[in-house]
């Protein structure tokens, strides 16, 4: 599945944030997410990992 | 009761589904066919709609909008889709048969499936039917639906095989991948030539513990219409079809 699930981490805590996630826009302070269906949400930190093949989830971790 | 129909490509699902949805119309169901398979174009003419209807794909704005401002979707921000609430536009109707398109490939390097993936899996998801109401699913060839999830909200896995070694070897992994979703899957013999081949393909789908809930014959009738682009009225195989039905529908046996 190409749309991925993207997670936030802060330490050693990992929280769901959005799933089929279709798109990733970067904005000053972190990144704007949309899913197939239009829905928003805004994460503030840096990406940590992409993963295109296996599990297809974008984490990015706090700042 | 939402009833998946899988299997190898070319082993029959998209006429057997025709077959099951003319038998549950006249059984008195309200039947939503839903053609998940992102390939084959001809479910809509095999149900007798002259056109397709506009595909729920587009509903969400269509791929370009998944490229860019992502689509409105309001039907799918419902918790809960029921037939009434599928704007008309993308539901094709007559009587009691109605239809929905997920979403086909229409060009070239236009991307993957996957966007359709999602939206067969939160449409079923959401998809509620009344007592007398089914849907019949069309699913892509194969099993990768299985993987993108979106069996996890089937009643019953019905596996169309064909007599082939492929297609013997892909129901064997339907019956895997479903039992891991703790779905029950049922076997159909399709186009089965003879009593003898009928015989070795049952021999292989016990071997690996399938049931087998019927046979469609080789019905040159359901050939003759298959190449014309519509349903078989008549004959041997859509009688067999409506046996199907009936074991489906049975909540255990």
């Amino acid at each position: 599945m190409c749309l991925s699930i993207v997670y936030q981490c802060s330490g050693n805590q990992q929280k769901e944030i959005m799933k089929d996630v279709a798109r990733i826009e970067a904005e000053a302070e972190g990144f704007r997410l949309i899913d197939l269906f239009g829905n928003t949400a805004f994460i503030e930190g840096s990406i940590q990992i992409v993963d295109l093949v296996d599990e297809h989830y974008v984490i990015i971790e706090k700042n | 009761m939402k009833i998946s129909v899988c299997g190898k490509g070319g082993s029959g699902k998209t006429t057997i589904v025709a077959l099951l949805a003319v038998q549950a119309v006249a059984k008195d169901f309200t039947v939503l066919v839903v053609d998940s398979d992102e390939s084959n174009p001809g479910l809509s003419r095999m149900l007798g709609f002259e056109n397709p209807p506009h595909s729920l794909m587009e509903l969400v704005g269509g791929k370009a909008a998944v490229k860019g401002k992502m689509g409105t979707g309001s039907l799918f921000k419902e918790s809960h889709i029921t037939m009434k609430d599928i704007p008309c536009e993308y539901l094709q109707g007559r009587g009691r048969l109605f239809h929905v398109r997920i979403g086909k490939i229409l060009q070239a390097m236009e991307g993957c499936a996957c966007p359709m993936g999602v939206l067969t899996r939160e449409f079923l998801k959401k998809l509620r039917l009344g007592e007398k109401e089914i849907a019949i699913i069309d699913m892509e060839a194969g099993v990768e639906h299985f993987g993108r999830g979106l069996d996890e909200t089937i009643d019953r896995v019905l596996i169309v095989v064909e007599p082939s070694f492929d297609s013997l070897a892909v129901a064997e992994k339907i019956k895997a991948l479903a039992s891991g979703m703790n779905k029950r899957a049922s076997a159909i013999l399709n186009k089965t030539p003879s009593g003898a081949v009928a015989e070795k393909m049952r021999v292989a789908l016990h071997r690996n513990e399938i049931e087998i809930i019927g046979e469609i014959p080789n019905d040159l009738m359901v050939f003759e219409a298959g190449v014309e682009g519509r349903v078989c009225g008549s004959g041997k195989a859509l009688d067999e079809a409506g046996n199907v039905l009936n074991r489906l529908l049975k909540k255990t046996d």
